[in-house]
């Protein structure tokens, strides 16, 4: 120690200051009272330095008493020898005095790292207990630990292998041989890299996090607290876990460190207190604390896991059934169809062959709807189907599509009533979502009756809904008809799987909007969806002569 | 490039290439189009469609985007490599990169699964006919297109008999469009024929100009019979 001269300066200038107050005040006090005036000094330079100042102090304090006032004055002689027993006593007060303070400045920053720790165990705790995935834990552990630690931080998780995959965060990347070693603490549960007597050529520190049963993850620290200079005292070589400390092994300061909760008895000495650990412990703790959460989460992913897989083939069974249904009528009146076709009666009336022909037109117009409406559903749900949002005029979205119903629309009065508004969504997909709004609107309204499709802008959001005059939703309805395969109740006689607005929702989701259906007062149903506008729509070009 | 000479076509009995591997699909097809006065020819695998082609020099080819011996749009890349025989693409629905990538590598229109069969006699029409116009090289001076009256010399447009004022871009655009009168073209080819390589020209000054001249053209621009959007590809005027 010693590399800071300023605690010695401050020795010097205490002194200094001490005799020229004593020289003042020595023409009318006493020189015990001088003397006093020392031990003052001695003890402010204690309390504010070290011992080594504070000892530098007396024995200063000592020569300076001596030299100035002690008579015969201005040389270190003594004549009354009765001096040498305050020279005594003040060496002995500064010894006393340096200890104490030394000893409190101690265990104030030991209390004070305790309380960081402390605290940096409850806000992990506070962290971990937003729960979350995995992975969502990981990123949030890493981003509070950086902070916390003041140190690169990776958690590392193994895959269902127990591989540990390369990984890059808070711009630190772990790879290669490093990644190896990593593998290597997680394998064996044991901590391994620098600082350690495992594989300590590594330029990070690798706690392995340990839950119940097997190993969780890995805990990467790239730094090294052991080879700090200014260690605290009382930790001796190989103390710890392991770790290569150099320290005075003099003047243990037993501040009671709990051992931390996991261990392996047989790879690693067993845990004793001491100063310097409340370096470590605060890693180790982590680590500990971590790894049941960690252990948590993944249970907690396993059985969301397995309860999507139940939930997903329940839905699979239910869709095939309903699906297969729906396959099947338009197949079988095709089917009776064209063998009506191929062998006509000798009744048959001739115009029987043009409506035979048209039943099978519409019916193959059924069937290939459905099959587009699942394709277009099991994409969505894949996340096959990416939003590529561009600036697109109302008008042009909603002509396209209404272009392509006109068809469908022939018997009907279609009323629009459109916002002169620029909205940035999919073309193609917002086409197929006003498709199965019309295809909807139409099913679930009697021929002949008017349908409506309005549209604006209303602050940052547009909206479009399309209005039919129909009976509308049931009460108590109006979320679960955008639920996949649901079939209200006036849908019993409507041919469709449920698909249309389940794909509506998702496409309207995946744009970050919204949709919701509604019941007319004044009868009829209402669907209305929303879509955020965000940005700024392209600068044009000015049209002037090109 | 130099291209051969298009052959002299049988006026009243176009040859189709049938390139298509759905053996129900073909018959359908052939069935349709020999009604409606054309000749069919057909092969069932782009090697196959590939021979024929070079054999019987069609008229147009119908050319489906999914054949089991790779690629159909290679073949349409190959074919542009040395013929300019109309070729009409035939694919299923949500394949709109494919449509767009096959009328970029020169296709002329497409047709999505499942099609009419009005639809389909009226595409191969009208990519008859312009093949026509590309032979004759003749572009005429005065297009009529219903109602719609360009009269390129003289940079007038009519609807209906009543003039109709256009900015210099919606009638660089309405031009392309009527010239190309019943063919979908896409952004890429609409932009580089309006702005040529401009940087920077993005299908939003389309979207501007179209919506301006839909105004100007169609009775409800939300509802266009001229001007037809075809989503995520293109535009087509409708002929």
């Amino acid at each position: 120690m010693g590399q800071d001269p300023r605690p010695l300066v401050t020795a010097l200038a205490a002194v200094a200051l001490a005799t020229a107050a004593g020289l003042i005040i020595f023409r009318r006090l006493d020189l015990a009272d001088v003397a006093m005036l020392y031990v003052l000094c001695i003890t402010a330079v204690a309390t504010r330095t070290g011992r080594g100042p504070a000892l530098l102090a007396s024995v200063l304090s000592v020569a300076a008493l001596d030299f100035f006032f002690i008579p015969p004055r201005f040389t270190f002689a003594v004549q009354d020898i009765r001096h040498v027993g305050t020279f005594a006593v003040m060496l002995g007060v500064g010894w006393v005095v340096a200890t104490l303070a030394e000893r409190i400045r101690t265990q104030t920053r030991l209390a004070l790292e305790r309380e960081r720790h402390t605290d940096a165990l409850y806000r992990l705790g506070a962290t971990l207990a937003e729960g979350g995935a995995a992975e969502a834990i990981q990123a949030r552990v890493e981003a509070y630990l950086r902070e916390a630690l003041g140190v690169p931080v990776l958690v590392l998780l193994p895959d269902r292998q127990g591989r540990l995959a390369p990984r890059t965060a808070g711009g630190r990347s772990l790879e290669g041989d490093e990644l190896g070693v990593a593998q290597w603490a997680l394998d064996r549960a044991t901590p391994a890299g620098r600082g350690t007597r495992h594989l300590p050529g590594s330029r990070g520190l690798f706690l392995p996090m340990v839950g119940a049963e097997t190993p969780v993850g890995v805990l990467a620290l790239f730094h090294d607290f052991t080879l700090q200079p200014d260690l605290p005292s009382g930790l001796r070589p190989n103390d710890l876990w392991g770790f290569q400390v150099h320290g005075d092994p003099g003047a243990p300061a037993p501040l009671g460190g709990e051992p931390p909760e996991r261990g392996d008895e047989q790879t690693v000495p067993p845990f004793r207190p001491g100063a310097a650990e409340a370096r470590l412990d605060l890693p180790l703790a982590l680590a500990a604390q971590l790894s049941l959460a960690l252990e948590r989460a993944r249970l907690a992913d396993e059985r969301a896991e397995a309860r999507l897989r139940a939930e997903q083939e329940q839905l699979r069974s239910t869709l095939l059934s309903s699906v297969s249904h729906d396959l099947r009528t338009p197949l079988g009146t095709i089917t009776g169809a064209t063998t009506a076709l191929l062998d006509p009666g000798p009744e048959a009336a001739p115009g029987d062959q043009r409506m035979l022909l048209l039943t099978i037109h519409q019916e193959s117009c059924r069937l290939e709807r459905l099959v587009n409406n699942l394709l277009e559903l099991t994409r969505l749900e894949s996340g096959a189907i990416r939003v590529k949002k561009e600036w697109v005029p109302l008008e042009e979205v909603v002509g396209a599509a209404v272009g392509r119903m006109e068809e469908q629309l022939e018997d009907r009065s279609l009323t629009l009533r459109l916002g002169d508004a620029w909205v940035p969504l999919d073309p193609v997909l917002m086409e197929q979502v006003l498709l199965n709004l019309l295809d909807n609107a139409l099913k679930f309204s009697p021929p002949g009756s008017p349908i409506e499709l309005e549209a604006g802008v209303r602050g940052q959001q547009a909206w479009l809904s399309v209005i039919d005059h129909g009976p509308g939703f049931a009460a108590g309805e109006e979320e679960a008809v955008f639920e996949k395969l649901h079939r209200g109740a006036r849908s019993a006689s409507v041919a469709g799987a449920g698909l249309g607005l389940a794909i509506c929702r998702g496409i309207i989701q995946a744009h970050g909007g919204t949709i919701q259906a509604v019941s007319r007062p004044q009868g009829g149903g209402r669907i209305i969806l929303t879509l955020p506008i965000e940005g700024v729509p392209p600068e044009l070009p000015a049209d002037g002569l090109s | 490039m130099a291209f051969p000479e298009l052959p002299a076509m049988t006026q009243d009995h176009p040859l189709v290439l049938v390139v298509e591997d759905e053996a129900p699909l073909r018959r359908y097809l052939r069935a349709t189009l020999q009604a409606f006065g054309f000749r069919v020819e057909e092969a069932a695998t782009g090697a196959e469609g590939r021979n024929q082609l070079v054999r019987l020099n069609p008229d147009v080819v119908l050319l489906d985007l999914g054949l089991p011996d790779g690629d159909g749009l290679d073949l349409a890349r190959e074919i542009r490599g040395w013929s300019r025989v109309p070729i009409l693409v035939v694919s299923a629905r949500g394949k709109e990169e494919d449509k767009i990538q096959a009328l970029d590598l020169g296709a002329d229109d497409y047709l999505t699964k499942p099609f009419g069969s009005g639809e389909l006699v009226a595409r191969i029409r009208v990519a008859l006919r312009h093949a026509a116009e590309v032979a004759g090289s003749a572009i005429e001076p005065v297009l009529e297109i219903g109602p719609l009256r360009m009269d390129f010399a003289s940079r007038e447009v009519s609807l209906a008999g009543a003039p109709v004022h256009l900015s210099p871009n919606e009638y660089g655009l309405l031009a392309v469009l009527v010239r190309h009168a019943g063919k979908v073209l896409t952004h890429r080819q609409l932009l580089h024929e309006v702005w040529g390589d401009a940087a920077g020209a993005q299908p939003t000054y389309l979207r501007v100009y179209m919506a301006s001249l839909r105004r100007k053209l169609e009775a409800d621009p939300a509802r266009p019979r001229l001007l037809i959007t075809e989503p995520g590809v293109g535009y087509r005027l409708k002929a």
